[in-house]
């Protein structure tokens, strides 16, 4: 294909993943989707291999695969034109149960040429606490209802099956089927898509082209770790352990190898999996993974499925970081894969130290508070934290990085909609570590219950373990739960699900990323 | 005679009207822009002038706005610094955010608060006040923007921070942007203090050029006298292209097609909107650099790629084309200040489809420069020159078709439902292939294409825009709606009073922001007849069900009031047979020895069919094989593009 050609199509085949998500996005019912864009679009290809993923959430990127595997597999032979595979089992194509994807086989005259595929995150998937993300699940049943992968369009007709689950386990069926449903058309659009573009070029010819395409995303890739130093090296860093059941510091250990033919990463010495929800699905680990690398290579290259083959992922079964069925999983995907980012990084501070970044706050700080009065609801939020400092630049404050990139609810839309008052809600100064450049400072947020009671979850890291500084900056400082209650202050762990009254105010002080650099060395 | 004027990055547009006859100028733009347009309002002998300027957006841009603070509720002062929490780039660890207009030293909390019910839970004591003003003033502010949590519902706060700042120029967010989330209601605040002081120094230096009326277009699409915008300049930001819209909605108004796609190619961008049933479309969503502009302005998407779009190779040995521009200055290789990069503009010319000058003759080309380029790119990308120039128009289109298909997304439109309106520079060169590529059935060409812009700004109607969020029960909220639409209008009517305008000509359209409890955004709906109904039905049209149960909230009360400025349409000049020369252009079949109309002498009627060039001063229109042109009347052209 010649080099104009190749970028014609390169536009036009990405441009998919990219219309299906505006398309999700303005008909989809929750704000998780609608306002923070907790979702992610995709097409594959016959085979199987991603073509084109839009830029949504780092979370999704390497982990979208592993899903379309699995319809493939429970599925041979046996898809129809009209169908839609949905799943959220973690050990069956899907990272933590709110993540609920959905797979469309695309047809060609009864022949599979492709997938459109998304995923979303839905506000609550049912389980023991509102929202879905309880902070000390021992077992996947215990985080809600598990979906191994099954048709919930069957030639074009909703299946009740599927339906009647979402209105029997999940707290508010109308938001959670709007949803879905907008997810369905966000499919079909895909789906038609790729069928006018196979119609216009031909199916073979669609075939060689996303081959040549695949290639080109390889070469952008393989061109930048060409630049990189060849060698090995390891790290490792610690997860808080969140129950008594628990060490109280597990271990991730990675060990990457840079060399002629890519990059190989290797989770040998990591800790076995734990008893409680820290474990992250393989799916997640390869999230994570992908996501160090494009930062070290080449950001702007395809997100395709000939950019990761540079990319080999080793883990044993039964690891933290390859879990085994039945272990609960939920702060796998918005945990332990930051912690992930964090190893990696720091494994390639030494050879990349032009490069690296200082760690940011390496947690996403989940709150969840739920409550009867005055009627039902859920709030989730992730609080965003300091970014390390860089080589070049000082890290930016109260901003989410790595893993994550969604937005804040508007503290004037929250009071309107829910009993809550938000107190305070600014930067600590001080809390990013200093440094030739500093780290960013973390947030403070201070939430009251105004209602007569509520339940609180948080799902949280870096309460002990600081984030490091690096070359000579100091650490960011860690964060802090906090309740008070009646005037008097008590210290929360970091992962705690506990029952507010009226008029307790929760407060959550999140990490400040580390600073890079000798402070000393700092330009007045 | 009054006159539009658009002044642009590299030259300042004026057209006017001697009864049917048009008057035009271009002028390069000069670094105080005031000089070309005080130049061009005297050579002209123009009395009235309505203007449209980037001199608030640059200021934004460049950050040279005056020194400014921001004032908050305690507890919340980095509101402007956190943002949303979001970053800019997900991958790409260079990439940080943008420096703040307001840094963190000059952002200061009082001791307030007001909740969600608009009841006061903390009153600010004069002490309180008396220490702000102190720190505010000792921080060397000139311009401060004060935004408290939910002042929409209870100014009274904001007034009194705005007292003890007297003498400062000052911005309260109940009157900048009355409605809820206080980050875009801030930032919309902190841009319209940041850009004050400096749009006043600007327009008093024009006011002696102006002898009538002095108008000034808004980024909403109309325009409001320059005594009325220095008291929201934010109104000003994002307004350079919304003079071509504001244009393209006469066109389609005039015509009867009144589904438009407007497409406006210039040196560096080009911008895309879409007008339905013969209205623009809005959001409230802009963004400029990072921060949110939440008023509502024309919805435009906006991509790098116009004439000066330099080609490139990339690692993975694709060419990409742009976001990267020439610019002004080197430009193009064709202009032979040193440029040295091909651009899109190169392979224009070497193709045929672009004439050997610009600027009615006064900017010659140097075509064996350009071809010298693009034979260098040829030999790179291992191909001959022909298949370079394709292969660079193929893919600026590609990036363009794809914005063209986001905004179309965006709403939910069919491209096929659309007539392509295409004008700048270098829209109509481009025009016919991007229709081909969404399957747009037919093009216009509108008269001027190079100045539709300060034509449209001539013709903008006067526009005002009032809104307020006030949540509650849309069955409880009749009176509500009655009295913020009553206080709507009467705002509105003095306004007009004060610029002595016809309030009895002005066509006003309240509307109201709706969604069902526990939703947390909102649909606009006119008010007329049955408000539940007619939110459901457009429930139910975007999101396939409606319920009828659950309760829908009433969020933000709207009124939009327009008085219309008259519209003239040029009179068609051509009389006798065209004037036609000949040159080779380059399609995607090869060659073609091709007829090249001069537009001023094609008569209303004539038609002929494709491969055509309609050659004028500041534009070229490129109709291809198996396409057929069209002179209709009102000066425009129409090309049907068979697919």
């Amino acid at each position: 294909m010649n080099p104009a050609d190749l970028e014609i199509l390169q536009t036009g085949l990405s441009f998919i993943p990219e219309e299906m998500g505006v398309a999700l996005r303005r008909t989809a019912y929750s704000p998780n989707i609608k306002e923070r864009m907790d979702a992610s679009c995709a097409l594959f290809d016959a085979e199987g291999r991603i073509v084109a993923q839009a830029e949504h959430i780092p979370v999704h990127l390497g982990s979208m695969p592993v899903a379309v595997d699995a319809a493939m597999r429970d599925f041979p032979g046996t898809l129809r034109e009209g169908d839609q595979i949905i799943l959220n089992d973690p050990y069956r194509g899907g990272t933590h149960l709110p993540d609920v994807t959905l797979i469309r086989p695309v047809f060609v005259r009864q022949l599979i040429i492709g997938f459109a595929v998304n995923r979303a995150h839905h506000a609550d998937i049912g389980g023991r606490v509102p929202g879905s993300m309880p902070a000390t699940a021992m077992r996947l049943e215990d985080e809600g209802l598990v979906l191994e992968p099954q048709k919930v369009m069957d030639r074009g007709r909703e299946r009740q099956a599927v339906v009647e689950r979402f209105r029997q386990e999940t707290m508010y069926p109308a938001e959670r089927l709007g949803d879905l449903r907008a997810q369905i058309a966000a499919n079909e659009l895909g789906a038609r898509r790729l069928v006018e573009l196979a119609e216009r070029i031909g199916v073979a010819n669609l075939r060689t082209s996303i081959e040549e395409l695949l290639d080109y995303g390889e070469r952008r890739v393989r061109a930048s770790i060409g630049e990189l130093p060849r060698g090995t090296w390891s790290a490792e860093d610690f997860m808080e352990g969140a129950s008594p059941d628990e060490p109280d510091r597990i271990r991730i250990r990675a060990e990457i190898t840079i060399g002629g033919s890519g990059i190989a990463v290797d989770f040998e010495g990591t800790d076995r999996q734990v008893a409680g929800n820290l474990n992250a699905p393989f799916a997640v680990t390869l999230s994570a993974t992908s996501y160090v690398m494009r930062c070290l290579t080449d950001p702007d290259a395809p997100r395709n499925a000939g950019a990761l083959r540079p990319l080999r992922v080793l883990a044993k079964e039964g690891s933290l970081v390859r879990p085994r069925p039945p272990a609960a999983v939920a702060a796998g995907n918005v945990e332990t894969s930051q912690r992930i980012v964090d190893v990696l990084f720091l494994a390639l501070s030494e050879p990349l130290a032009e490069t690296v970044p200082a760690q940011s706050q390496g947690t996403m700080n989940n709150v969840t508070i739920g409550g009867p009065d005055p009627r039902p609801f859920s709030y989730y939020e992730t609080i965003a934290g300091g970014e390390g400092a860089l080589p070049y630049r000082p890290g930016m404050a109260g901003v989410h990085t790595h893993m994550t990139n969604t937005r804040n609810t508007p503290i004037e839309a929250l009071e309107f909609a829910y009993p809550l008052r938000i107190e305070e809600y600014r930067l600590i100064p001080g809390t990013g570590g200093r440094g030739q450049h500093s780290g960013g400072d973390g947030i403070r947020r201070s939430v009251r219950l105004l209602a007569r009671k509520g339940t609180a979850s948080i799902l949280s890291e870096r309460r002990a373990l600081r984030p490091k500084g690096l070359e000579g900056g100091d650490d960011g400082r860690p964060g802090k739960n906090l309740l008070v209650r009646r005037g008097r202050r008590h210290g929360l762990p970091a992962k705690v699900t506990l029952e507010l009254r009226l008029g307790d105010l929760l407060v959550i002080e999140t990490p400040g990323g580390g600073g890079w650099g000798p402070p000393e060395r700092r330009r007045r | 005679m009054d006159v539009g004027v658009d002044v642009g990055g590299t030259f300042t547009d004026f057209v006017g009207f001697r009864g049917r006859d048009v008057v035009t100028r271009k002028l390069p733009s000069t670094t105080n822009p005031e000089q070309a347009v005080i130049e061009g309002m005297q050579d002209l002998g123009a009395a009235g002038m309505a203007h449209g300027t980037t001199v608030a957006t640059n200021a934004i841009l460049e950050r040279e706005g005056a020194r400014t603070a921001f004032v908050t509720t305690a507890g919340f002062e980095h509101l402007l610094l956190i943002g949303r929490q979001n970053r800019p780039s997900l991958y790409d660890l260079r990439i940080t955010r943008p420096p703040p207009a307001i840094p963190r030293e000059r952002c200061f909390g009082l001791a307030e608060r007001v909740d969600a019910h608009g009841r006061v839970l903390r009153v600010p004591t004069d002490r309180d006040l008396e220490e702000l003003a102190r720190k505010v003033r000792s921080s060397g502010a000139e311009s401060v923007a004060v935004s408290l949590l939910f002042s929409f519902l209870h100014p009274a706060h904001e007034r009194r921070v705005a007292k003890a700042l007297a003498g400062l120029s000052v911005s309260t967010s109940h009157e900048v942007l009355a409605e809820f989330r206080e980050f875009e209601r801030s930032s919309t605040t902190a841009l319209d203090a940041y850009v004050k002081p400096l749009v006043i120094r600007y327009l008093q230096s024009l006011e002696k050029a102006v002898r009538g009326e002095f108008h000034v277009m808004k980024s909403s699409g109309g325009v409001v006298s320059h005594r009325a915008i220095v008291r929201r300049p934010v109104d000003m930001i994002l307004s350079g292209p919304a003079g071509g819209v504001a244009a393209a909605v006469a066109v389609a108004r005039a015509t009867g097609q009144g589904n438009l796609l407007t497409f406006d190619m210039g040196g560096t961008s080009a911008d895309f909107s879409t007008i339905v049933r013969g209205a623009a479309s809005w959001t409230t969503e802009a963004m400029i650099d990072a921060f949110p502009l939440a008023i509502p302005v024309i919805d435009i998407e906006s991509v790098g790629a116009g004439g000066g779009s330099i080609a490139w190779i990339d690692a993975g040995r694709a060419l990409r084309v742009g976001p990267q521009s020439a610019g002004a200055t080197p430009g193009p290789i064709a202009y032979g200040n040193g440029g040295t990069s091909v651009t899109v503009s190169d392979v224009d010319l070497a193709g045929g489809s672009l004439g050997p000058h610009l600027l009615g003759g006064r900017l010659p080309l140097r075509e064996d420069l350009a071809a010298k380029g693009i034979a260098r790119l040829a030999d790179e990308l291992h191909l001959s020159s022909d298949e370079t120039i394709l292969g660079v128009q193929h893919v600026v289109r590609a990036t363009m078709a794809k914005a063209m298909r986001i905004i179309l997304a965006r709403r939910g439109l069919d491209p096929r439902d659309f007539a392509l309106l295409a004008f700048g520079g270098a829209g109509p060169m481009h025009a016919a292939a991007l229709a081909r590529e969404l399957r747009i059935p037919r093009i216009l060409v509108p008269f001027l294409p190079g100045a539709f812009s300060a034509y449209g700004i001539l013709i903008s109607p006067i526009q005002l825009e009032y809104s307020r969020t006030v949540v509650r029960p849309l069955d409880r909220a009749g009176p509500t709606i009655g009295e913020t639409v009553t206080a709507f209008r009467s705002r509105a009517v003095r306004a007009l009073r004060q610029e002595h305008h016809d309030s009895l000509q002005a066509v006003v359209e309240a509307s109201l922001d709706l969604r069902y409890q526990g939703q947390s955004y909102e649909i606009n709906v006119p008010v007329r007849g049955d408000l539940a109904r007619t939110f459901r039905r457009e429930h139910r049209r975007r999101y396939g069900y409606a319920s009828r149960e659950e309760r829908i909230e009433l969020v933000t009360v709207r009124l939009k009031v327009r008085v219309p400025r008259r519209v003239t349409f040029p009179r068609s000049q051509g009389v006798g047979p065209p004037r036609i020369a000949r040159r080779r252009v380059l399609f995607d079949d090869g060659w073609s020895e091709v007829s090249v109309f001069d537009r001023e002498s094609i008569p209303v009627g004539f038609e002929q069919t494709g491969p055509a060039i309609v050659a004028e001063d500041h534009a070229t229109t490129v109709v291809p094989p198996g396409a057929t042109f069209r002179i209709r009347p009102r000066g425009l052209i129409e090309i049907e593009v068979a697919p």
